[in-house]
């Protein structure tokens, strides 16, 4: 299809379009742990931020080359409800679908366009309040040091192992180290059991281990099953964590446009007690 | 002590664990020189259930001479752990920390290990003293066909009863003539012997037993891809499922069946009787009449009669002795003994609102003196289990003194834990209830009632 | 102990009362029997009984000389589920279908059950290999309705029976007034989708969005669903749909209704059907209904709300 210039939808700030809107919804619904989401657009492209207190931030991000055709001007922000923007996208269920977006500016609805491929008669449109943008909390400034453990693993392997964690434990100890075990999950708060996991740093799942110290960190699991839905699309996953423990997991998705789509979460360690 | 097997072995352990996890909450394993076994108990102690892996199945078993190992964990745990075994290449177990803990330890696809150490709660085994070599009657069919049956009755169900005939079987999910629920759907299944690899019944009988058990061992032969052997005598007998595999694996489920002596035929109050507790299971049921508890009523009931005041105690003590004791049978099914305690606690609702009849008094005599009747059979009964009754004993290594403990300890006692009984009530609610009406029709002799529409 | 004894035989007494009180109504002369053999339209029957099961917990079904009808009520208890009513005739289905009612007067046999103990005892039938299905109106112990399918098994050669006692009540003639079968409304604007599928998950997402769903029909054949809320407007736009009736002269019609009974007709939905009718009476009412054959028609009619 030839790109269409962003005229024909008035003086909107910003206007997208997507032909298969099937990678974004599932990476919209992976992120809904939280109701309020905050939605950035510039030249770099798509982020929407959701967090839930302090302790876990995700991200989703699209470059321009995600999309169809993508025109922003100036750099827009603003709030929204996430679990209205995923009901939107998810209107027709399983039927493929290709969205427009746009937005005219501070104060205007988001409107969603959605067309099914396989019935050209008919079509929705969603226009969504917007609310004010936040700033979310920059996480990443944690994560420049040189001497973080960072591990590259294959997507659909990392993300059975995490899905087969024991779901009862409150709490999940992750231990990354360059000796072993090199990357190890064990369970924490079950009766009567304790469960681990362990994947060797020779493992085909590994794409690059490269851990200069010891970390042990616990995270709460209900924190941890957050990203399970976002895992699940994902090709490929980085993990990172600094010497205290926080974590990042950068999830890459294959989009249906020419660039991947990327999901980026923060997960903020429990307090050591023992 | 160490045992190993290969992934796909693992795999049928994993099944029979998720088997017998439908059965019992608690899971027993027993390894002696030849076998490995697993088995479950139901909470009413009415089934129990054991599959055998015969040493050949393992790589590694290491077991000293002339010793033999059993243990009790928790099937929570043990489910856990075999839940995922799909990427399993290579289990191995442990016993560790002086057998205080049992490790699993699965070595997966793409060089992970998964590792489970689940401690062991008690070193406790299940026995039964049941005869399993001849039964009059042998049905053996493959699974499928038995799924298929068992599928016919809705997943709610909690019993089926067979009725084996030389020329065929009829299962059903009610007693021919009981009377039951009017919003009860019936369904029955008629099947011809030639549908069975073996049809050998020799003793013409009706028998009745849990489904939900029967289900889960039906699960495992899904899984072995093996017929199930169906063995059973008359009615209160007990109700034998096997399943064999390669002389490899071995499984046997042990079912209690509802006694004939809970099925009254031949008095004429009995017809009266039964209307009636069908109504209390339908209030009991319901729990729509559960407005007025009346705590007078069970002290009324205490005081009248002398009779259940000594049995109720009795059953308290049992219970409590019930895992700890050598002895004492774990399971008597000798559910003659139910309805006269379970019946009075949920009739007492009734009670308080309910006024005296004076055409009712006739009957009630009636009924009081039957009633007397079976208390006295009850105690008649009470002495050691004999040869007929289902017994399931617990052999404990632990310690032996300890009856003393649970007999002194009277506060102990009082607060008696309130599930099992419940789960009596619920899950055999229906054997409890002498239901059978002699005098039904059956339900394939077509009468149509009489007209007298109100209209006409 | 004797004074228990007492209760219980009051109890009963209680219990036999209303048991012949059942019994009264039971007629001597009322017969019922009906025989399927076709296995496409055993199916057919059963998904239009499952649409009725997934609705409600009971449905009345009413027997005619030649027309079987079920309905299933709005449930009182909750607001969630619409009147649905499906019309049967006899001779679609059952090749052989016999009905005697209790007096010559009387016209029908009307039956209230348990759809989910119907729908059960059809699901047999869901499957291939069932021979025939004889429906059978008996007594035992209480009026219930036999389903007895006569079932192919690949493990013998024979077939086997497997039969359902569904019990039912009897609704003497005296009461028929309250389960007279509903009139279709008046539609001023008929349209026919050609389509179920998109419209069916769109209204089961709109339900989350708003409690109320306004639908506005068009003589260019076009119908707009539109879901409002605080946070949010969906205006989803169906074209180029057929016209099936006009009546009066306005070229459009609009009604809005409850979008969990909208919600709860769709999702019930088990017909393989595609296709849709729907009718809107302006302000009153939006009445759905489906073709599953000639003189087979199941239909919705969901009343409008104030928004």
């Amino acid at each position: 299809m030839a790109d269409v210039e962003p005229s024909p939808y008035g003086d909107c700030k910003f206007v997208a379009r997507v032909e298969h809107i099937k990678t974004l919804t599932q990476a919209i619904k992976s992120i809904c742990f939280n109701d309020y989401g905050m939605l950035q657009v510039s030249e770099d492209g798509l982020r929407i931020t959701v967090e839930q207190g302090k302790s876990i931030q995700a991200t989703l991000f699209m470059p321009p080359g995600a999309f169809m055709e993508f025109s922003v001007q100036d750099f827009q922000c603003f709030g929204l409800k996430m679990n209205v923007l995923s009901e939107c996208l998810q209107l027709f269920g399983s039927a493929d679908c290709s969205m427009r977006m746009m937005y005219r500016d501070k104060g205007d609805p988001l409107r969603i366009i959605l067309y099914p491929h396989d019935d050209d008669d008919v079509s929705t449109e969603c226009a969504i309040k917007t609310m004010d943008c936040d700033e979310p909390i920059d996480y990443d400034q944690n994560l420049k040091d040189p001497d973080l453990n960072v591990i590259f693993v294959r997507g659909p392997n990392l993300s059975k192992v995490f899905h087969e964690l024991e779901k009862s434990a409150e709490e999940f100890e992750f231990v990354t180290s360059p000796n072993r075990p090199h990357f190890k999950i064990t369970t924490v708060g079950i009766m009567q059991a304790v469960f681990s996991v362990e994947v060797a740093k020779t493992s085909p799942m590994m794409m690059m281990f490269n851990c200069k110290q010891t970390v042990v960190a616990r995270y709460k699991s209900q924190q941890i099953r957050i990203t399970n839905k976002a895992m699940q699309s994902a090709t490929k996953v980085a993990i990172k964590t600094n010497s205290v423990g926080l974590l990042e997991l950068h999830l890459v998705l294959q989009g249906d446009g020419q660039d991947e789509i990327f999901i980026q979460f923060f997960i903020i360690p429990l307090l050591n007690t023992d | 002590m160490k045992y190993t097997l290969e992934g796909s072995n693992a795999r049928v352990i994993a099944k029979a664990v998720q088997s017998l996890s439908k059965v019992g909450k608690e899971m027993f394993i027993e390894i002696d020189q030849q076998s490995l076994q697993m088995r479950a108990i139901n909470a009413t102690q009415s089934a129990v259930g054991s599959i055998s892996f015969k040493r050949s199945m393992f790589e590694v078993y290491d077991m000293p001479p002339h010793s033999d190992f059993y243990c009790k964990i928790s099937m929570k745990g043990c489910l856990a752990v075999f839940r995922n075994m799909n990427e399993v290449e290579y289990c191995e177990l442990n016993l560790l920390d002086n057998q205080t803990n049992l490790q699993v330890n699965l070595r997966c696809k793409l060089e992970t290990t998964k590792e489970a150490t689940i401690s062991i709660i008690d070193d406790q085994n299940i026995n039964t003293n049941i005869n399993t070599d001849q039964m009059p009657n042998i049905i053996r069919g493959d699974h499928k066909l038995l799924t298929d049956i068992s599928n016919n009755f809705n997943s709610s169900e909690e019993e089926l009863t067979l009725e084996a005939n030389l020329g065929s079987v009829v299962a059903k999910n009610y007693i021919e003539g009981a009377r039951v629920n009017d919003k009860f759907m019936r369904t029955q299944l008629k099947l011809k012997p030639s549908e069975f690899e073996q049809y050998q019944v020799t003793k013409e009988t009706v028998i009745t037993f849990c489904i939900k058990e029967f289900r889960a061992f039906l699960l495992f032969a899904e899984c072995l891809n093996a017929s199930l052997i169906l063995e059973f005598d008359e009615a209160g007998m007990p109700f034998l499922l096997k399943i064999k595999k390669h002389g490899e694996i071995e499984c046997l489920l042990i079912m209690s069946t509802l006694s004939p002596d809970d099925i009254s035929f031949s008095e004429e109050y009995c017809q009266k009787d039964l209307t009636v507790q069908d109504e209390d299971v339908r209030a009991a049921a319901s729990k729509r009449k559960s407005s007025a508890p009346g705590p007078n009523v069970t002290n009324k009931r205490k005081g009248s009669s002398s009779e259940p005041s000594a049995v109720q105690p009795k059953r308290r003590v049992e219970e409590t002795q019930l895992e700890s004791s050598l002895d004492n049978p774990l399971f008597l099914f000798r559910d003659s003994e139910a309805p006269s305690v379970q019946q009075p606690r949920i009739l007492a609702e009734v009670d308080t609102v309910v006024l005296i009849e004076d055409e009712a008094e006739q009957e009630a005599l009636m009924l009081a003196a039957a009633d007397a009747a079976l208390e006295a059979s009850i105690a008649h009964s009470s002495g050691p289990p004999n040869s007929t009754e289902v017994c399931f004993i617990n052999t404990d290594d632990s310690q032996q003194p300890k009856p003393p403990e649970s007999s002194s300890d009277e506060d102990e006692t009082i607060p008696q834990s309130p599930e099992r009984p419940n789960k009596v009530r619920t899950i055999f609610s229906r054997c409890f209830q002498s239901t059978y009406v002699p005098r039904e029709p059956s339900p394939n002799t077509q009468c149509y009632a009489p007209n007298s529409d109100t209209e006409d | 102990m004797s004074t228990v004894c007492i209760f219980l035989y009051y109890f009963f007494h209680r219990s036999a009362l209303i048991n012949s009180r059942k019994s009264v109504f039971f007629a001597n002369k009322m017969k019922f029997r009906a025989l399927m053999q076709d296995p496409l339209y055993m199916k057919e029957f059963q998904a239009i009984v499952a649409t009725l099961t997934k609705l409600a917990k009971d449905c009345v079904m009413i027997l005619g000389s030649r027309q079987m009808h079920f309905i299933v009520n709005e449930d009182q208890s909750s607001s969630a589920s619409p009147l649905v009513w499906a019309g049967i005739a006899a001779k679609e289905y059952f090749p052989e279908y016999r009905m005697e009612s209790a007096h010559p007067d009387q016209e029908y046999i009307v039956l209230d059950m348990s759809s989910a103990n119907l729908g059960r005892a059809l699901s047999v039938l869901r499957g291939g290999g069932v021979n025939s299905c004889k429906l059978k109106l008996q007594r035992i112990q209480f009026p219930c309705i036999s389903v007895i399918a006569s079932v192919l098994t690949s493990s013998s050669t024979e077939a086997r029976e497997v039969v359902h006692d569904v019990p039912v009540t009897i609704i003497p003639g005296s009461d028929w007034s309250a389960y007279v079968l509903p009139s279709v409304p008046n539609s001023q604007l008929a349209l026919g989708l050609p389509s179920l599928r998109l419209l069916k998950s769109l209204i089961d997402k709109l339900k989350n969005i708003s409690p109320s769903l306004e639908f506005q029909a068009n003589l260019d054949g076009e119908l707009n669903v539109i879901a409002t809320s605080e946070m949010s407007t969906v205006t989803s736009r169906f074209q180029k749909l057929l016209i099936r009736t006009v009546a009066g002269y306005e070229r459009e019609a609009s009604c809005s209704v409850d979008s969990r009974k909208a919600s709860a007709f769709f999702g019930a939905l088990q017909l393989p059907h595609e296709e849709l009718t729907i009718g809107i009476d302006r302000e009153h009412s939006i009445h759905l209904q489906i073709d599953v054959r000639q003189d087979v028609v199941l239909h919705s009619v969901l009343p409008a709300v104030c928004i």
